[in-house]
């Protein structure tokens, strides 16, 4: 490879890089926003508990079987 | 902020913070030595590797103050590990990957005044904060009783076993036996950290019970 291709190979990897770099910023955000709206519906008895605190009393009908 | 929406903070950061981090690993394995990885020059993994870094930490930051500011956290618990009244192994494991994380993110901004043997023996931290974060996140009491949270808490594990040993599998001079023994320690760790998730099960209180 010549010195000006091997210039133009890493500017174009450079470039591919910023721009997976950009992605996965925008795919975490997104992931984020998901993440939060599937664990705010998730089922209650199966959720985390604050810490210190005891998890929440289920009725029978709800609970998992 | 409501402490509802605090907590949500708390969990989606915490989880979207392991797969960031799981990520970050995996890169981190595959970017060591030297030459093209697949014909994609090796500073393309590097750059990657270091801006899902910087973007994990970003999220720890929010998770650490998010659960601080719920929990009221005093400074000591929640910068030293294991000094929490409550939940003390796990939180403090989370803790100390914290801490072992601002550490390696520091280290890495002042490597060429450490020397490179310096900043590569403090990057295997990385590993245990890594190993530390996965079960604090996996642990009682979080949302690992969530079916698609347990899976992708498992999935993590797997793409990092994975990645170490196709890393190690592809070693010169390789003997047969050792390929083997990599094989069998892989699917040992997976399978403790699954059983591990299932026998120290949160109880599920039922008013009818």
């Amino acid at each position: 490879m010549t010195t000006h291709g091997h210039v133009a190979y890493r500017n174009r990897s450079l470039r591919a890089a910023r721009i997976t770099s950009a992605l996965l910023a925008t795919v975490t955000t997104a992931g984020l926003m998901l993440t939060s709206h599937l664990l705010q519906v998730a089922n209650p008895s199966q959720a985390a508990v604050v810490p210190g605190t005891h998890p929440p009393v289920v009725s029978a009908e709800r609970a998992p079987r | 902020m409501t402490s509802g929406a605090l907590w949500t903070v708390v969990r989606a950061s915490g989880t979207v913070d392991l797969v960031l981090l799981t990520l970050v690993v995996a890169l981190g394995v595959a970017v060591i030595g030297h030459g093209p990885v697949r014909r994609t020059p090796r500073f393309v993994f590097q750059h990657l590797h270091r801006d899902a870094s910087l973007l994990a930490v970003a999220l720890l930051v929010a998770h650490v103050v998010a659960a601080v500011l719920l929990v009221h956290l005093d400074v000591i618990p929640a910068v030293v590990p294991f000094t929490s009244a409550t939940r003390r192994v796990y939180l403090g494991l989370g803790v100390l990957g914290a801490d072992l994380m601002a550490l390696i993110a520091v280290t890495s901004m002042i490597r060429r005044r450490l020397g490179l043997r310096g900043w590569r023996r403090l990057h295997w931290a990385a590993y245990v904060a890594w190993a530390a974060g996965v079960v604090h996140g996996a642990a009682p009491g979080t949302d690992r009783r969530v079916p698609w949270i347990a899976a992708l808490d498992v999935a993590c594990v797997a793409v990092v076993l994975a990645a170490v040993a196709v890393r190690l599998s592809r070693q010169p001079r390789q003997h047969p036996v050792r390929l083997v023994a990599v094989g069998a320690g892989t699917a040992f760790v997976l399978a403790g950290f699954v059983l591990w998730m299932h026998v120290t099960p949160l109880p599920l209180l039922t008013s009818g019970s």
